[in-house]
């Protein structure tokens, strides 16, 4: 069989529950051994995104299909999809070795080449020494690796995850999505990961699908969907944004001049609005330069007063009340702070044309 | 007089004096005193009677090798087990169906299921004397289809006796099997399916080892009643089978043998807390009852 590039494919994939629509239409193409991640808030439909995929939610409407095949009305248990469910959903009663064996059990596969694969299975995830535990006597980091050995343990076309890491604390998930990285990259498996948390989605995937109300808002690598996010929800939901709402006043090739508050501000833009369109920019806390004494050389400059500030460590976030576009969030790097943060203190404000970015307004 | 003199006067609140614990102990005693007087001591009493009529001694535990009273004890255990094993069967499938229903069903088929608890058991017994016997509704509508010529014996034999057992056993099978498949995590079904088991595999691999607390505690619940049964037999078994509750009570109503009844009373007391103890070994009685 020739090599596809192309294995899991959504077509127009719906779900709807009476009236409301939970997924709307969503068309998918994951690529073999990628790591996609569908990211969204709790409400999105990614889950019963998911869920679809794995065989447990039946669609309304749509298709999908494996390595071309359409698999949609394959039950769960036929389609031999690896699964990494919330809270891991370990069974109770049986040890780590025998959790991952299961998958190879119930296939009726011979016991020494059960024994060969859950130890190699067991290996994979560093577990050594703990098959004969119960997943009671396991912390939640272990149990998560239960989770991934007895997913992977039968060779599954593909693997899905389902908020894998959000029983965990902050320290432990940092360590395991390293892990789950270099597992996806040792495996080579494609794998497909659910989640809310944004850093978890830019830190491990290839491709990052954001979900909105049922609908895919925006698909890209992770990179690119924080530089460059379509829409306001993207904008918002993948780190923070100030919105500028403003008018086009005049547009040629590559950048536009608008005016917002009464003063005319540039955007660097390659397909440039109509002339006297409403445009709503995008610009992230972290791009907007201040300064104390002396105005910034950007080609957008504003002056305003700190009304809050706080520390973090490595940056300080700070609050900046201005008369032409009201509060702007600003976010400096504290080893490049050149002035002590006061509440009150008069900054000057500048960015550039391309630090900012024109995004589609999709919260009216 | 100095002001902590005039507090001191003052009489000290009752749960002060008392402690915490003994307030409830003092809501309890009522009921302690009426269990002593009315249940413990009459209790001794039976036990006492055991050995000391119609002669003092062990005279009539030396009984239990004779032929008479063999019978019974078999008769009774076999009759339990049997009753035992349907009533779990059955509560098993309906239990099952309930924790599997929408909640609005759920509510009907409790009230199906708890709705008998409310009716005396006598009426529930002579219910299934019109039903069972050889003219009874049973009969007379297999006759009518043709199914078979003579009346069947549905009574008067140990069949009829456990038929009206396992009716009166269901809920005390299907509450705490219910209680326990609550306690089921349904994603666990989820991913031995996403693991490759089918429907039946999920269940005899995950949920029936899961349920297996449920099935050993309502299994020696419904063995220890049935164990001292009495209305029931009495009624479907029409003196032909006894059971020991009956044997107990022809023994000291009919025949004043009051030594041999009140051993017959303590050997099935003494089996009922020897499968009490050794079920509080298998299962948290308070979590099979609900306490928690």
């Amino acid at each position: 069989m020739a090599e596809l590039k192309t294995e899991l494919t959504l077509r127009g994939l719906s779900k709807h529950y009476g009236s409301t629509l939970a997924v709307d239409a969503v068309d998918l193409s994951i690529g073999r051994g990628e790591f996609v991640t569908l990211l969204g808030p709790s409400g999105s439909g990614k889950t019963t995104l998911l869920m679809m995929i794995a065989g447990f939610v039946e669609p309304s409407e749509g298709e999908i299909l494996l390595d071309g095949r359409p698999i949609t009305p394959l039950p769960p248990e036929r389609r031999e999809f690896g699964m990494v469910f919330q809270g891991y959903a370990l069974f109770p009663h049986l040890s780590v070795a025998d959790n991952v064996a299961f998958a190879l059990k119930v296939r009726g596969i011979a016991r020494d080449e059960i024994e060969r694969r859950v130890a190699e299975a067991v290996a994979l995830v560093k577990l050594g020494g703990l098959e004969r535990r119960l997943p009671r006597e396991l912390s939640g980091g272990q149990q998560q690796r239960v989770a991934l050995a007895r997913a992977l343990v039968f060779r599954p076309h593909l693997l899905l995850l389902d908020e894998p890491l959000s029983a965990l604390d902050k320290k432990l998930r940092g360590e395991l999505q390293v892990e789950l990285k270099s597992l996806h990259q040792r495996v080579g498996l494609t794998f497909i990961y659910v989640t809310h948390d944004q850093e978890e989605a830019l830190s491990m995937s290839d491709r990052v699908a954001i979900l909105h109300r049922g609908k895919v808002v925006q698909i890209g690598s992770p990179d690119e969907l924080y530089e460059r996010p379509a829409t306001r929800f993207v904008a918002d939901f993948l780190g923070r944004s100030n919105f500028i709402r403003g008018r086009v006043v005049e547009a040629n090739g590559g950048a536009f001049r608008y005016t917002a508050g009464g003063e005319h501000f540039v955007q660097a833009d390659a397909a440039a609005p109509q002339q006297a369109s409403d445009v709503l920019i995008a610009l992230r806390p972290e791009k907007i330069q201040i300064a104390a004494d002396r105005s910034p050389e950007t080609a957008n400059t504003l002056s305003g007063r700190i009304e809050r500030w706080s520390y973090h460590g490595t940056n300080f976030q700070m609050t900046v009340a201005t008369e032409v576009l009201g509060p702007l969030q600003v976010q400096v790097p504290a080893w490049r702070c050149r002035f002590e943060p006061k509440d009150g203190l008069a900054v000057r404000l500048g960015w550039d044309a391309d630090a900012s970015i024109r995004v589609g307004d999709d919260e009216a | 007089m100095s002001r902590t003199g005039a507090v001191a006067a003052l009489p000290r609140p009752l749960h002060r004096r008392l402690g915490t614990l003994g307030v409830y102990w003092l809501f309890i005693l009522p009921a302690v005193l009426l269990l002593a007087s009315f249940y413990f001591y009459p209790l001794f009493g039976v036990l006492w009677v055991s050995v000391a009529e119609p002669k003092p001694g062990l005279g009539n535990y030396a009984l239990l090798s004779s032929a008479a009273v063999e019978r019974v004890l078999l008769t009774t255990a076999r009759i339990s087990a049997v009753t035992t094993a349907v009533t779990i069967v059955l509560g098993y499938a309906v239990a099952y169906a309930l924790v599997h229903l929408s909640p609005r069903a759920r509510r009907w088929m409790f009230l199906g299921v708890l709705l008998p608890l409310w009716i005396s058991v006598l009426a529930r017994a002579f219910a299934w004397l019109t039903l069972l016997r050889s003219e009874g509704v049973v009969n007379q509508l297999l006759q009518a289809l043709g199914l078979i010529q003579e009346p069947l014996h549905l009574m008067w034999n140990e069949l009829g006796i456990t038929i009206g057992m396992v009716h009166y056993m269901l809920p005390y099978a299907i509450l705490p099997l219910y209680a326990n498949m609550r306690g089921i995590d349904a994603r666990l079904l989820a991913a031995a399916r996403g693991l490759g088991a089918t429907r039946l595999q999920a269940f005899a691999r995950v949920f029936l080892p899961l349920s297996l607390p449920g099935i050993v505690g309502a299994g020696v619940l419904v063995f220890i009643f049935s164990l001292g049964f009495f209305v029931t037999p009495a009624i479907l078994g029409g003196n032909r089978i006894l059971m020991i509750a009956q044997y107990i009570s022809i023994q000291i109503l009919d025949l004043v043998r009051w030594g041999l009844g009140a051993m017959m009373a303590t050997v099935l007391m003494a089996a009922v807390l020897t499968l009490m103890a050794l079920l509080a070994r298998i299962v948290d009685f308070r979590r099979l009852f609900g306490a928690h």
